[in-house]
């Protein structure tokens, strides 16, 4: 989070993985055209252009499956959280790759007509009828068109200006842009390279990239569920969610109350303080974070928010929904209707002389 | 997320992956095969006779053939 806009949200953290990823990314397309160097000579020799379109092709769908794939994974497993933290920055790198692949290839193959080569690009092959001809180059250029849309819109002043539902919603059109991609693929090198591994490779692809997401809702679905069994509504507004020993000390736990949105839990202090689940930056599950400096701390990008009032601590000034909650015996107890964004709630104090 | 967007997630992947892994079959059975058996389409062959038995051919050199094997 910062107070201002930077062109670049870089810390430490952030300096290594893009090493690590610009490190990755010389790697993979040096190792590419030394093996397509290597295994394809005489007459069978590839042009060192061809080489470099298809090893960026490559790069840049791979890296968007690991885009993809990033989301599902950090709900599934919490080791993946490092990957989320720096998703933007690699969207961003995988629209760079993209773009040189398609600069490349639109001046290797519409670049030495007569014909401007964007307009070569749009008019040169019109079979539109025709799957095992069809103008697949035309599939890429959308697909490049929307993630480029997404690499100039990953950034806090558009997240701020749209406001994080419209903007999260903008950001899903990148599953469009997937599937004209996988379809650039398949009827493009696939109708040439007959290898039924590269054909293999695309569909596992498809496979393992929807096959997360599927299985992330199925098990939040599932949580959902036994989370909401697990709560009884007590005398009034209250509803038992659950015993103050399920809390961990300076962690969070989340509460599914009926319909609504997920209440989020937090022991700190010897208190209990309840907000909304979702973090006002990207939506991040704040109680699956921990409570660090006082605050508590969305596991996806560090966003902080007091537990007590649900506002972000001065200079920041973003704001999350707080709970009613009061503590009976060792039950947890909260009013399931969310309070205006940063109401001040009194949190509830454990009794500690029942513990033990 | 909100409870929304988890449910716009897994139901957009639900229908997405069965349209683009049949896009991708489709695609992949419409690719012209490398070896192609020999055309019957007249129109292929201009020389060839519309209404000749498409045996008949091999039929006749076989025929020649042990014709010319004959002492």
């Amino acid at each position: 989070m910062s107070v201002g806009y930077v062109t670049v949200q870089w810390n430490r953290h952030k300096r290594v993985y893009d090493s690590l990823v610009g490190g990755g990314v010389a790697l993979y397309l040096a190792l590419f055209i030394i093996a397509g160097k290597t295994l394809y000579t005489g007459a069978h020799a590839i042009s060192d252009e061809i080489l470099a379109i298809r090893a960026l092709g490559t790069c840049a769908y791979l890296m968007l499956h690991v885009v993809l794939c990033t989301g599902p994974l950090a709900r599934l497993d919490r080791r993946f959280l490092p990957l989320l933290y720096n998703r933007r920055h690699l969207g961003v790198a995988t629209f760079l790759v993209a773009l040189a692949h398609a600069t490349i290839a639109i001046g290797f193959y519409h670049g030495f007509g007569n014909v401007n080569p964007f307009i070569s690009l749009l008019t040169s092959n019109v079979n539109l009828g025709s799957l095992s001809a069809f103008p697949f180059q035309l599939l890429g250029l959308a697909a490049l068109l929307i993630l480029f849309l997404m690499a100039a819109t990953s950034h806090d002043f558009w997240l701020k200006n749209l406001g994080a539902p419209a903007w999260k919603r903008l950001h899903m059109v990148v599953y469009l842009a997937y599937a004209l991609l996988v379809l650039h693929v398949a009827l493009g090198i696939l109708q040439t390279q007959r290898s039924p591994w590269l054909a293999g490779l695309v569909g596992a692809g498809v496979v393992i990239v929807a096959g997360l997401h599927v299985v992330a809702g199925l098990r939040e679905r599932g949580h959902d569920r036994r989370g909401a069994q697990r709560t009884a509504r007590v005398n009034g507004p209250w509803v038992d969610v659950g015993c103050v020993d399920d809390v961990p000390d300076r962690r969070g736990m989340t509460a599914t109350v009926g319909g609504g949105e997920r209440i989020a839990l937090f022991r700190y202090d010897g208190c209990i303080s309840a907000t909304t689940n979702v973090c006002a930056h990207q939506g991040g599950p704040l109680g699956e974070g921990r409570i660090i400096d006082g605050c508590v701390t969305c596991p996806w990008h560090g966003w902080q928010y007091r537990p007590g009032d649900g506002q972000s601590p001065p200079p920041f000034t973003e704001r999350i929904a707080t709970h009613r909650v009061r503590v009976v015996g060792r039950r947890i107890q909260v009013d399931p209707t969310p309070l205006a964004p940063g109401t001040a709630v009194t949190p509830a104090r454990i009794e500690e002389d029942h513990h033990g | 997320m909100t409870r929304a967007q988890r449910r716009w997630h897994a139901a957009i992947w639900l229908l997405l992956a069965p349209v683009i892994l049949y896009l991708l079959i489709a695609a992949l059975t419409a690719r012209p095969a490398v070896w192609a058996p020999p055309s019957m389409d007249p129109a292929a062959d201009p020389g060839a006779d519309p209404g000749a038995d498409p045996g008949a051919g091999a039929a006749a050199h076989e025929t020649a053939d042990h014709v010319e094997d004959r002492p």
